[in-house]
C-alpha cells in the first residue's frame, strides 16, 4: 500500500467508526485482512492484542501499528493523522450544529438508526475477539454439519476468562487493568 | 494544588479560566491529555472517565453537564471516542488552539509507545511464537471479549428503546458476523433507514394533529 492510500484508508476509517474504536476491528478485518490482503491474519491478531494492552486510544494504537508495519515511523504518523483529520473537523462542526438542530427530524432519524447499528457492530466485535481466543477460528455459521466439531474446539479456560471478566466488570468497580493482567497470567498457563 | 474551598464551583471555575491566557489553557490541555493517554489502558470510555476526573473533579474547569453534552457529541460524530472527546473538551476550554492541543496530547503517547513496541515485535517474532506467550495473548483477548460485551450491555438500555432498534441492531450483527457485509455499508444503511423511519413518524404525527 502506498503512502497516499494509507492516509486515505485511515481517513475513511476515521469517518466510519461510529461509537468508537471497537468498530475499527471489523472495519480493519474486512478492508485490510480480507480485502487488500496487506495484513496477515496472525499480524492482525498480534495488532489487536498490542493495541488493547497498550495505554491510549485503541483506534490510535491500531492506526499507528498498521502504519508502522506498512511504512515504518513515517507510515505510523501518516495513518494516525489520517484517522484524526475527520475528527478535528467533524467534532467542531457537530458541537455547533447538534446544539442548534437537535430536535429536527433528520438528526433524530440519524441518531435513531446509528445508535442500534453501532450496538450491533459492537456485539459483532465481541464475536471477532472470541474467534481469536475462545474459539479456534471463524464460526461456521452456514455449515450446520460442522457446528458440533466447532463447539468441541472451544477453549474452556478462555471461555471462563471471558465470562469472569464480564461478570466482574458488570458487578464490581474493579479496574479492568487488573483483569487484563490476571487474564494474561491465566492464559499463559491454561490456554493452548 | 487545589484550593480546599468548595463554594461557588461555577464562579470559581470561570474565574480560574478567565485569569489564564488561551495559550496557557492549551498548554495545560496538552499536558493533561499526555498524562491521561500515556497511563490509561482500554481506550475510549476509560479515557473519558479520566478526563472527567482531571477537568471536572480536580481542576473544576468543566461541570457534569458539560461532560454529558460532551458524551453526546462524542458519540454522535464518527471517529475515535477518546480523540473526539479531547477535541470537544479542548474546544470548550480553549477554542481552536485548545482543540488542537488536546488532540495532540491524546495522540502522541500512543504514537511513541506503539512505534517502540512494533519495532521490538518484528525482532522478537520467535518470542511471540512461544506457547506461553501465545497463551497469554489468548487470555488477554478472552478478557477483552468480556470487556467489549460489558460495554455493549451498558449501552443496551440507552439504545434499545423500541422494536425498530432491535431490528436494526439484529440486522447489523447478523449482516457482519454471518454474511460478512462491510461495516461501513451497514452503518450507512442504518442511518438511511433511521432517517426514513423518523420522517414517517413525523409525517404521521403531523397528520394526527391535523385531524
Amino acid at each position: 500500500m502506498n503512502l497516499a492510500a494509507l492516509y486515505l484508508v485511515f481517513f475513511k476509517f476515521g469517518l466510519l467508526c461510529f461509537g468508537g474504536g471497537y468498530i475499527l476491528i471489523p472495519l480493519l478485518q474486512s478492508e485490510l485482512v480480507e480485502g487488500r490482503g496487506v495484513l496477515a491474519a496472525q499480524e492482525f491478531a498480534d495488532l489487536v492484542s498490542v493495541a488493547q494492552v497498550t495505554p491510549g486510544p485503541i483506534g490510535i494504537n491500531t492506526a499507528t501499528y498498521v502504519g508502522f508495519t506498512q511504512h515504518g515511523v513515517f507510515g505510523a504518523v501518516l495513518a494516525t493523522l489520517g484517522i484524526v483529520t475527520p475528527t478535528l473537523v467533524l467534532v467542531l462542526l457537530a458541537a455547533k450544529l447538534l446544539k442548534r438542530y437537535h430536535s429536527s427530524v433528520p438528526i433524530q432519524g440519524f441518531l435513531r438508526g446509528m445508535r442500534p447499528a453501532s450496538l450491533g457492530l459492537i456485539f459483532a466485535a465481541a464475536l471477532i475477539f472470541a474467534e481469536m481466543s475462545v474459539f479456534r477460528g471463524a464460526i461456521p455459521w452456514l455449515k450446520p454439519a460442522e457446528w458440533l466439531a466447532f463447539l468441541r474446539g472451544v477453549r474452556i479456560p478462555a471461555l471462563l476468562i471471558a465470562a469472569g471478566t464480564l461478570a466482574v466488570l458488570l458487578k464490581t468497580k474493579v479496574s479492568f487493568l487488573y483483569l487484563l493482567l490476571i487474564s494474561a497470567a491465566l492464559g499463559a498457563f491454561l490456554c493452548r | 494544588m487545589d484550593t480546599p474551598g468548595t463554594t461557588g464551583r461555577d464562579d470559581q471555575s470561570a474565574a480560574e479560566l478567565r485569569g489564564l491566557s488561551r495559550w496557557r489553557v492549551a498548554w495545560v490541555l496538552f499536558w493533561s491529555y499526555i498524562r491521561i493517554t500515556s497511563l490509561v489502558l482500554g481506550g475510549g470510555y476509560a479515557i473519558i472517565a479520566a478526563a472527567q476526573e482531571e477537568f471536572v473533579r480536580r481542576r473544576k474547569w468543566l461541570t457534569e453537564d458539560d461532560v454529558l453534552e460532551m458524551i453526546t457529541v462524542t458519540q454522535t460524530v464518527p471517529g475515535i471516542l477518546a480523540c473526539n472527546s479531547a477535541v470537544y473538551v479542548g474546544w470548550k476550554l480553549g477554542g481552536l488552539a485548545g482543540a488542537v492541543a488536546a488532540l495532540a496530547g491524546a495522540v502522541i503517547p500512543s504514537l511513541v509507545i506503539i512505534i517502540l513496541i512494533a519495532a521490538v515485535i518484528s525482532r522478537v517474532q520467535g518470542f511471540i511464537q512461544k506457547p506461553m506467550v501465545r497463551g497469554a495473548f489468548i487470555g488477554l483477548i478472552a478478557c477483552i471479549v468480556g470487556m467489549v460485551l460489558a460495554t455493549a450491555i451498558r449501552m443496551w438500555k440507552k439504545v434499545m428503546k423500541e422494536p425498530f432498534a432491535y431490528i436494526v441492531a439484529g440486522c447489523s450483527l447478523i449482516g457482519l458476523a454471518v454474511f460478512k457485509f462491510k461495516p461501513a455499508w451497514l452503518i450507512l444503511a442504518a442511518i438511511f433507514v433511521g432517517i426514513a423511519a423518523q420522517t414517517a413518524t413525523a409525517v404521521r404525527a403531523r397528520g394526527g394533529r391535523e385531524k
